[in-house]
């Protein structure tokens, strides 16, 4: 650094290091390079660098571009970043943070203060990622939802799924690709069981999914304030629809734990000779917590960009990009645990008196309250990082719709 | 030839805009035919339009936006004299926001950015009242906490600084603009004659204020301190889920405190406590500072901007602890005004529920005998277990399948 660099020099030296993949927090970049440069002078009045929050953004993108290198050529890591630095979070939050350049007077007294981008909440990096992210997917188009294969089915055949959404459509998606395809008169109707709190994260997934913007706790808490259940989770009442049509003795319930476990009871109902094997449901599909909360946010931006018919296709584009997920369980937040356990007591009992046949230990619908009880923010902001780069892959690949 | 000019109107809310928005809504074609254009085939088109420019969500409203700020910037492209564009949430724009919708409007376009303003010891209160009206349960005095706090942490600082910060407003708005271009309205004090910010708003329009004067009933009336207490109590109880966005909205924001607590004009009014007040004071000498060095075109006075001197000894009403009684009055009219919305739904029900059975009795008239008897018989499948069956029977020779369960 020469003597002649001024602060406003020494930001945009690091904004150059940032698009050009560099990873140095700006933190560092300001502590080698401070006693080189000048005081900064009142009338100093720079041209406007990009705000703090997009600065920060890219530099994580460095760090995830760095840790895992895909197809992504260097250039269009910088067209990228160019992105990122040239639009602002979409939505509520931090206005654009001015960076927070040394020497200079941080009483300024107009305006939002400046900033160290490595101060920024993880939550503005996830705002500004996913606004990057929902930019880069309108760009790529949308790709239809696959659909279950349908053929006319044989009325000794007819079957209903229903319960848990995550594991029905697995289920669902695995007996279709051994040729039994639900549907028919006087179905034998299957209803799986989960323990209530990961049954209400399958309905809070499917939910979000289908294009609603609600946060799990918010889910949750409405939930418990009413008493009542979500239709999909109302496993009685689902019963007992059933029930009045073609009899209790043909409405089974499946105590099961993912699509594995309440395959091989469905497959019996269904009457195959063998379990077939697992396959990955079509709609919903099982997400992590923190895939599940991307996607929640992302549809807060779509919701705003594009018309309905065209966020589903985004969404599934964004599924499609998703990294692997661990799958890791999301627990109730913990003031709406004993509201869970009753209520996961009380389906038990109305299931068990109701004459159903019952496969599995009706017991273990019981909430297990395993894993967060939120999504983990960093998590989140992982994916982001990891979806964006994927997505912009497709424009050098040219995979894009 | 004259060259396009687009006036954009970006706040600050409270400073008459719903007032202005609703003159400039109403009078629009007269405005056209005298050359100048708003172009809103709806009330809230412009509000819609910020919404899509800042990726804003709005209680589902926003999904009416997608797309609306270029077909508004499109019109405006379009039309050869003055266009005005004017929402109080404008102000909240980011630097690259801006630059979108400056260039969206062509490069022959002259653009001019409004913002009107008030004194700060009025807008504060007005400000909280108005987080107060859209669900938000802050207590006033958490709420001065969190906007006085330098740091300007959360969603409720950044929100009051992005619309009420004057000259931070018109530095993200103005900063590629001749300060010529920039006007800032000033709103006049209380006590100043009627039609004045009109006047004034219509000076930088270019438009004649006696020629555009019809009266309007939109505009956004303050409540005194037991009803904003009031609504603050009620937020609390239908939070989370209890009342939807859009029955919030009709019930109680329009209902309760537009056109029923608003009218209660005895009440306590809000104001700041003193400690406030006084930093209030210091930071209005200071936005009046930087607006005089930046040469803006102000229509007005920046004296505006400077609080009425307090009165000798004021009585501060805490809204968070509001006198008792005048709350359990609020309510008491507030569970009338809803008694009588609830009767008068009921009769709409009750009208349209005889409709419909006229109706259904002229159609079965019109289907004939067969019809109900078939009708006899489905309804009897849903108790007896044969003729379900035959029901199933009937209805697989037909073709039809048992609806979704």
């Amino acid at each position: 650094m020469t003597s002649a660099a001024t602060p406003h020099s020494v930001a945009v030296a690091w904004v150059e290091h940032l698009r050009a993949g560099g990873t140095t927090s700006w933190a560092d970049w300001v502590r080698d390079t401070t006693d080189a440069v000048r005081p900064v002078a009142a009338s100093d009045r720079p041209g406007r660098l990009p705000g703090a929050g997009q600065l920060e953004l890219v530099r994580r993108l460095g760090l995830e571009y760095a840790e895992s290198p895909g197809r992504l050529p260097r250039g269009s890591f910088t067209a990228l970043a160019d992105r990122a630095l040239g639009r602002s979070g979409p939505g509520r939050g931090l206005p654009d943070l001015p960076l927070a350049l040394p020497g200079a007077d941080l009483t300024s007294s107009v305006g939002a203060p400046p900033t160290d981008p490595g101060s920024l909440p993880v939550d503005e990096l996830i705002r500004h990622g996913v606004g990057l992210l929902a930019d880069l997917l309108v760009d790529a188009g949308p790709v239809p939802w696959p659909s279950v294969r349908r053929r006319r089915v044989l009325a000794r055949h007819a079957f209903h799924l229903a319960g848990a959404p995550v594991t029905t459509s697995g289920v669902r998606a695995s007996l279709a690709a051994a040729g039994r395809v639900e549907g028919g008169w006087s179905p034998e109707v299957v209803l799986f069981a989960e323990p209530l709190d990961e049954h209400l994260a399958q309905v809070w997934s499917t939910r979000v999914q289908h294009g609603v913007p609600v946060r799990w706790e918010t889910f949750a808490g409405r939930w418990a304030r009413r008493d009542a259940l979500p239709p999909s989770a109302d496993l009685p009442a689902i019963a007992s629809f059933w029930a009045a049509k073609v009899g209790a003795a043909r409405v089974h319930v499946v105590v099961s734990d993912g699509v594995e476990a309440a395959l091989p009871w469905a497959a019996r109902v269904v009457g195959t000779r063998r379990p077939p094997r697992p396959a990955l449901g079509v709609d919903p599909i099982p997400l992590s917590p923190a895939a599940t909360d991307l996607l929640r946010q992302l549809n807060r931006v779509l919701n705003v960009r594009v018309v309905e018919a065209a966020r589903a296709g985004l969404v599934r584009r964004a599924i499609d990009l998703l990294p692997g997920g661990d799958g890791t369980a999301l627990a109730l937040p913990p003031r709406h645990r004993d509201w869970t356990e009753r209520r996961a007591e009380r389906v038990a009992r109305e299931l068990g008196a109701g004459g159903y046949p019952v496969h599995g230990d009706l017991a273990r619908i019981a909430p297990r309250h395993a894993g967060a009880a939120a999504p983990r923010r960093p998590d989140v902001l992982t994916l982001v990082l990891a979806t964006c780069l994927r997505t912009a892959e497709l424009e050098t690949t040219g995979a894009g719709g | 030839m004259t060259r396009r000019k687009v006036i954009v109107h970006v706040g600050a809310p409270k400073t008459g805009t719903s007032y202005v928005q609703d003159l400039l809504f109403r009078n629009r074609e007269a405005l056209a035919e005298a050359g100048t254009l708003y172009p809103a085939d709806r009330f809230d088109a412009h509000f819609l339009a910020a919404l899509d420019l800042m990726e804003l969500q709005w209680g589902g409203l926003e999904k009416q936006a997608v797309g609306a700020w270029d077909r508004l910037a499109e019109q405006v492209s379009r039309w050869e004299g003055t266009a005005i564009i004017s929402h109080e949430i404008l102000a909240t724009a980011t630097p690259a926001q801006v630059l979108r919708a400056l260039d969206s409007f062509g490069p022959d376009a002259e653009v001019h950015v409004l913002l009107s303003a008030r004194d700060l010891v009025r807008q504060i209160p007005a400000e909280w009242q108005e987080n107060v009206k859209h669900r938000r349960t802050v207590g006033y005095r958490e709420y001065l906490d969190k906007i006085t706090d330098p740091a300007r942490r959360g969603a409720l600082a950044s929100w009051f600084w992005g619309v009420q910060e004057v000259p931070d407003i018109l530095d993200r708005w103005g900063v590629m603009l001749p300060p010529e271009q920039v006007h800032v309205v000033t709103v006049p004090p209380p006590d100043a004659p009627r039609g004045l910010l009109w006047q004034r708003f219509a000076s930088v329009f270019g438009l004649d204020p006696a020629a555009f004067t019809i009266s309007t009933d939109r505009h956004n009336p303050s409540l005194g301190v037991p009803e904003t207490a009031l609504i603050r109590r009620i937020n609390e109880r239908v939070n989370n889920g209890v009342l939807a966005n859009e029955d919030y909205r009709q019930f109680v924001r329009e209902l309760l405190a537009h056109r029923n607590l608003s009218n209660r004009a005895e009440s306590p009014r809000l104001m700041l406590p003193p400690d406030v007040r006084s930093w209030a004071e210091k930071l209005s000498e200071m936005w009046i500072d930087v607006l005089v060095a930046r040469g803006y075109d102000v229509v007005g006075t920046l004296d505006d901007l400077r609080p009425v001197p307090a009165a000798e000894d004021p009585v501060f009403a805490d809204p968070d602890a509001p006198d008792e009684e005048l709350v359990a009055e609020a309510s008491l009219d507030a569970v009338v005004t809803l008694l009588r919305e609830a009767a008068r739904l009921q009769a709409v029900e009750h009208g349209l529920r005889e409709d419909l059975d006229a109706l259904g009795r002229e159609l079965d008239r019109a289907r004939g005998l067969w019809f109900r008897v078939k009708r006899r018989l489905v309804r009897a499948a849903d108790t007896h277990p044969l003729a379900a069956r035959g029901l199933a029977f009937y209805r697989r020779l037909r073709g039809r399948r048992l609806p979704p369960g």
